[in-house]
């Protein structure tokens, strides 16, 4: 073997060892070099022993085996729904967002009639909204795609058929002998099945995905650009030209405190309406999640409707100041009352929220658990 | 059908057909140590190829199973790896062995009566 064979050879071992983890590199290395040499030999090139051999990339795989995955087969179907419903949400909402941000605050009635600045505008517009929705969906791809890394890593599980209530009985036996100490829940038995859920326990995926559509889109805005949750208008004045003006109807100030108390809330059913999309079907844990996201909902709406001082306190006066009665904002301004107005939205939030749990407890109760019997009924 | 379809169907059921039965290949021939190369000629001899890439790979995963276990002989002029059976590998060899009799015994039967 000539120096140009030596070098051709070490450069293959590198294509494959270096596909391989650290600890096997060496080892592998000497084990490669022997065969390589005794091919060679029998071969009389290294060169046709190279060819023999195949596709180095190939070859490392081999060595690293089927069992080495980021996301295994059991998560990854989960994980394509997940990624696509998490992506165009944040897309559109981005999108959107950036873009309606970027033409409150930069539009100018005045640059419409200068090619130059209606030029400049768009391109403001594009490269901003474009720049922040990409970041975010790689933002999003990345969450999401470590939240499945580490379901894989730890196989959490996803599967039907263990959620029912913990008893006694699931603690596995002590292992008195080598047969006993096999895991019974690892064993597959046809009693393990899942029934197929009916038609009335199945839940409306469309639904569950709006909401979360909303959630993101609203907690975006609220993140984002809360200024533009109120009274928008152009105004042309003398002294600081064409603008645009925002009365936000939230209190800015304490912003801070605001904005947590809501995200949580947000939070919270972003969560349940995950979990609904992947379970696909009322049952208890859907139940269980759809009541805690409710009494978090709940407590969250009376945190922000009654204690905190939610409503922008200067939200009336401004109106008076700057819009001279324009479309009736006086009016409008005497008559708003916010501890009247913050009744009737956490009216109407307790009480959809509680229709909601209600409508979900209903059906698991009545549909959703009705199969887990028909299953004890298979096994008896 | 396409004849080249054909054939790719062919050779992946073969690959498959053959692929179940390389363990207990490499586990007859290594009841003395052996080489890689060595195992590949000597299984060769005996009218099973098994390429090189897929023989490596499998040495060492069935050193981790501990059905092998390896060392390496470096008083040679090179370096060699030399396989051999472990006790455990011994044991599961003999049952495989009793396994794939009777599977062939099955076979047998089943293709007569087919033809």
């Amino acid at each position: 073997m000539d120096d140009k064979d030596f070098e051709l050879m070490e450069r293959y071992i590198y294509q494959v060892v270096r596909r391989l983890p650290k600890e096997q590199r060496d080892d592998v290395s000497m084990e490669l070099r022997e065969l390589i040499g005794d091919m060679a030999e029998e071969k009389e090139s290294v060169r046709e022993a190279l060819v023999a051999l195949g596709d180095p990339a190939e070859f490392a795989k081999k060595y690293a085996g089927e069992s080495r995955y980021l996301i295994g087969p059991l998560y990854i179907d989960t994980y394509w729904n997940v990624l696509k419903i998490a992506l165009t949400c944040t897309v559109i909402a981005i999108f959107s967002i950036t873009l309606g941000q970027g033409i409150v605050e930069r539009y100018d009635p005045g640059l419409v009639t200068d090619l130059g600045s209606i030029i400049g505008f768009v391109t403001y517009l594009f490269s901003t909204t474009l720049s922040n929705t990409m970041n975010s969906a790689i933002g999003i791809f990345g969450i999401v795609t470590i939240v499945f890394m580490i379901m894989e890593h730890y196989k959490v599980d996803l599967e039907e058929g263990k959620d029912k209530a913990w008893t006694v009985d699931d603690l596995p036996k002590k292992p008195s002998s080598e047969k006993d100490g096999v895991d019974e829940r690892a064993i597959w038995t046809p009693e393990r099945l899942a029934p197929v859920p009916g038609k009335k326990a199945m839940l409306p995926r469309g639904d569950s995905i709006a909401d979360i559509v909303f959630s993101v889109i609203f907690g975006a805005i609220l993140i984002f650009a809360p200024h533009i949750l109120g009274v928008v208008w152009v105004i042309e004045d003398n002294v600081i030209g064409k603008g645009v003006m925002t009365i936000p109807i939230f209190n800015l100030d304490k912003w801070n405190l605001i904005l947590p108390v809501f995200l949580i809330s947000l939070l919270a059913g972003l969560t349940d309406a995950i979990l609904r999309v992947i379970i696909g079907r009322y049952n208890l844990k859907v139940m269980v999640s759809s009541i805690v996201s409710g009494l978090i909902q709940i407590v969250c709406s009376v945190t922000l409707f009654k204690i905190l001082p939610i409503w922008n306190p200067h939200f009336g006066n401004e109106l008076r100041r700057f819009l001279d009665n324009e479309f009736g904002a006086t009016e409008f301004a005497n008559y708003f009352d916010p501890v009247w107005f913050s009744n009737v939205i956490l009216t109407i939030i307790i009480i959809a929220t509680m229709v909601e749990v209600g409508i979900t407890a209903y059906r698991t109760l009545r549909y959703g658990l009705n199969e887990e019997r028909s299953e004890d009924k298979v096994k008896a | 059908m396409h004849v080249g379809t054909d054939k790719a169907i062919i050779d992946s059921l073969r690959l498959e057909l053959r692929r179940g039965t390389l363990v207990l290949s490499v586990l007859s021939r290594t009841d003395e140590p052996k080489y890689g190369y060595a195992l590949v000629q000597s299984l060769l001899e005996k009218g099973v190829p098994i390429d090189p890439n897929t023989l490596y790979p499998l040495l060492r995963r069935l050193e981790t199973q501990g059905l092998l276990i390896s060392e390496w002989e470096t008083s040679g002029p090179k370096p060699r790896k030399y396989y051999r059976r472990t006790e455990l590998g011994t044991e599961i060899y003999k049952e495989l062995r009793n396994e794939w009799n009777q599977m062939a015994g099955a076979m047998e039967l089943l293709m007569k009566e087919e033809s």
